[in-house]
């Protein structure tokens, strides 16, 4: 009787821990054989690798397939890739119940993927470069105005406004198409929202620029709560005489997420404590773990709880400004999107959560081994070990194939060119010069370029 | 060893370890099922624009264009018939909204009507004009078309396509409103005015099984 009633528990703990086992351990881990041929310049190739395992109703995986599909230059695919992305964000509101619950007891990472706030503007700014790659500003201007309408959700959602999440690339690119396609309210309106904002020196000087001759054309005073306009003197003919040219570069890969395990102890003291109670210790205990503040060597150990907690490894250096040329016009544009920043931000953000579910899984577990044990003997006990063990995993997933920081400038030319040079600069000074070509809407005085480079 | 109050019967442990393998299995199911359904089907899936959007709006528009009064006072002062040209319609919305699908509806309706003449778009145009070109290169003489003898339009249909969305918790009210006009290219002057407007309410809970 016995050893029939404990054979299902057995199989269904052996089948989970072979199906989970053989994911890998970390996202990162997964995709890494797509980045690296993204990374060797085959866009196609790192796409085919990731379309190996289609999840289409996974928005991690739209948002990777979007970005591959729009680097291989197939514009219109990627649009599609990132609107099913937003689709299923958006249905994201609906939580399922059972999944959650198989989260909690399992793995954060069966739960589905809900991009942060700064994947889902950056989703939109993709979006609506993919529309100025094919020239299409009318596609563009619906992109910044789900930009404006995310940014105006999340400011208000958002107590702390100085935490980075692609609000100044969100702003600058709305601003932008809006000029572009002949809103100049409406772009003056996002240059001013975003000088508006606590931090200091916030708006490029190029977007200032912008700015002051946007408030000269529609007879906006600035100088209430914008400033004093220190070139008011110069001419409406002036402002509108000119060729604009709007540039994105996006260098390199943002860092991965990493997976740290930690074995946190559960004093003998604390055995009878109910899960209330010894929660919030080991929730202090993991961070002085992390802080290595802790030491337990005198300890009397009861249990040690298995735990797995993602974190970034120091952040990469700023590779520094880009030289772009045109038309005997020179400047060094220096990044203005730190995407790593955002990254590292948002899983500071979430971690109270992220521990609060490591803690209340890890007893989950706890739990269960001791059931296991009591009714499968020491094999049960063993199994669930390992079960608990093997579907230990730190939620590492994020947006992979996103750049490591975000270069975006508006160049004013005296006349139209078809292409700019930009040179980023090595170490050892300006290195590797290329021209881009420019896109054209039709229309419009302003081009637009955009551009993936591996420093 | 932690007592009673941490531990789990032996069903439960089964019980998640059951759920989280459906969870895999049901992950690796996929099914397709495609139905042919009739085209004026109102089918509200995403709560974004859709073809009943289009439709409701095109067949609007018609029914007000056709029966207005412009077209009676264009033929007493001319003794002819309008002709119209499909200006901008722009999409101010938040949305990718194609308007081309009720402006395609509209025009089709005005040519059939036999009451409103329509001349090709700038876009057309341009290819038409291409095309002449390469007749006058290619074609034979007595069949290739002539240049310059366009008809000039007197009406340019003009519009926009505007959303409020309002959203709070998991309550999202859209409110569309498509507005397009005649205008005499002439004289500048708005000979009809049409308007739809459309309100959806999307619902979505916030727990699900």
């Amino acid at each position: 009787m016995r050893s029939s009633g404990r054979r299902p528990f057995l199989w269904i703990a052996l089948a989970l821990i072979t199906i989970l086992g053989a994911g890998c351990a970390t996202y990162g881990a997964g995709v890494q054989p797509m980045l690296d041929r993204l990374q060797a310049g085959d866009p196609q190739g790192a796409l085919a690798h990731l379309e190996k395992r289609p999840r289409e109703g996974d928005a991690l995986y739209q948002l990777e397939r979007g970005m591959l599909l729009r680097l291989a230059g197939r514009f219109r695919e990627s649009n599609a890739a990132f609107d099913a992305a937003d689709r299923i964000t958006e249905d994201l509101y609906t939580r399922s119940v059972s999944r959650q619950t198989v989260a909690l007891a399992v793995t954060d990472r069966l739960a589905p993927y809900r991009p942060a706030v700064y994947e889902r503007l950056l989703t939109h700014q993709y979006q609506a470069r993919n529309y100025l790659d094919i020239a299409d500003l009318a596609g563009a201007l619906v992109e910044a105005r789900r930009m404006e309408a995310l940014l105006d959700q999340f400011e208000d959602a958002r107590g702390d406004r100085s935490r980075p999440y692609g609000s100044e690339l969100a702003y600058l690119t709305s601003a932008v198409i809006y000029e572009a396609g002949g809103q100049p309210e409406d772009a003056l309106r996002m240059y001013r929202r975003l000088a508006a904002r606590p931090q200091e020196s916030v708006l490029p000087a190029w977007a200032e620029t912008r700015m002051r001759r946007l408030a000269r054309q529609t007879g906006f005073d600035l100088s209430h709560g914008g400033g004093a306009d220190s070139s008011a003197t110069r001419s409406a003919a002036e402002d509108s005489s000119t060729f604009t040219v709007v540039l994105f570069i996006d260098r390199g890969l943002v860092p991965l997420r990493q997976e740290a395990r930690l074995d946190v102890p559960i004093l003998k003291s604390e055995e009878h404590d109910k899960p209330e109670t010894i929660a919030p210790k080991i929730g202090e205990r993991i961070g002085g773990i992390r802080a290595h503040e802790l030491d337990f060597s005198g300890a009397e150990i009861a249990y040690w709880l298995a735990i797995a907690l993602p974190f970034y490894s120091a952040a990469p250096p700023d590779p520094g400004p880009i030289r772009i040329d045109a038309e005997g016009v020179g400047v060094d544009a220096t990044r203005t999107a730190d995407i790593f920043g955002m990254a590292a931000c948002a899983l500071e953000d979430d971690m109270p959560g992220i521990v609060l579910r490591t803690v209340l899984r890890a007893l989950i577990k706890y739990g269960a081994q001791h059931a296991a044990e009591k009714h499968g003997g020491e094999l049960g006990g063993i199994l669930a070990n390992m079960l608990g063990a093997a579907t230990e995993q730190a939620e590492t997933r994020a947006w992979a194939t996103l750049p490591r920081d975000i270069v975006m400038i508006a160049l004013d030319l005296p006349r139209p060119v078809r292409s700019v040079q930009l040179t980023p600069r090595g170490s050892d000074g300006l290195e590797g010069a290329q021209a881009i070509p420019l896109v054209f809407p039709a229309g419009s005085r302003f081009a637009f370029a955009s551009r993936r480079i591996w420093p | 060893m932690i007592q009673p109050n941490l531990r789990f019967k032996g069903r439960s442990a089964a019980v998640l370890a059951i759920l989280a393998l459906s969870l895999v299995v049901v992950g690796c199911a996929a099914r397709k099922q495609i139905t042919r359904i009739p085209t004026d089907t109102t089918t509200d899936l995403s709560g974004r624009w859709n073809d009943t959007d289009s439709r409701e709006v095109s067949d609007e528009m018609i029914r007000d264009c056709l029966s207005g009064s412009w077209i009676v006072q264009h033929a007493a002062s001319t003794g002819k018939r309008p002709v119209a040209i499909v200006g901008r319609i722009q999409n101010q919305t938040l949305e990718h909204i194609p308007t081309g699908t009720f402006v395609a509806d509209l025009e089709r309706a005005m040519v059939n009507s036999g009451k409103v003449d329509v001349v090709a778009t700038a876009t057309e145009r341009g290819a038409l004009r291409a095309e002449k070109e390469d007749q006058w290169a290619n074609a034979s003489e007595d069949t290739a078309k002539r240049m310059g003898l366009e008809r000039g339009a007197d009406y340019m249909l003009m519009g926009t396509v505007q959303s409020i969305e309002d959203q709070e918790g998991g309550t999202k009210v859209v409110f569309y409103q498509v507005d397009m006009t005649m205008v005499d290219i002439e004289s500048n002057q708005k000979v009809w005015i049409g308007q739809k407007k459309i309100k959806k309410e999307i619902r979505q809970a916030h727990y699900a099984p």
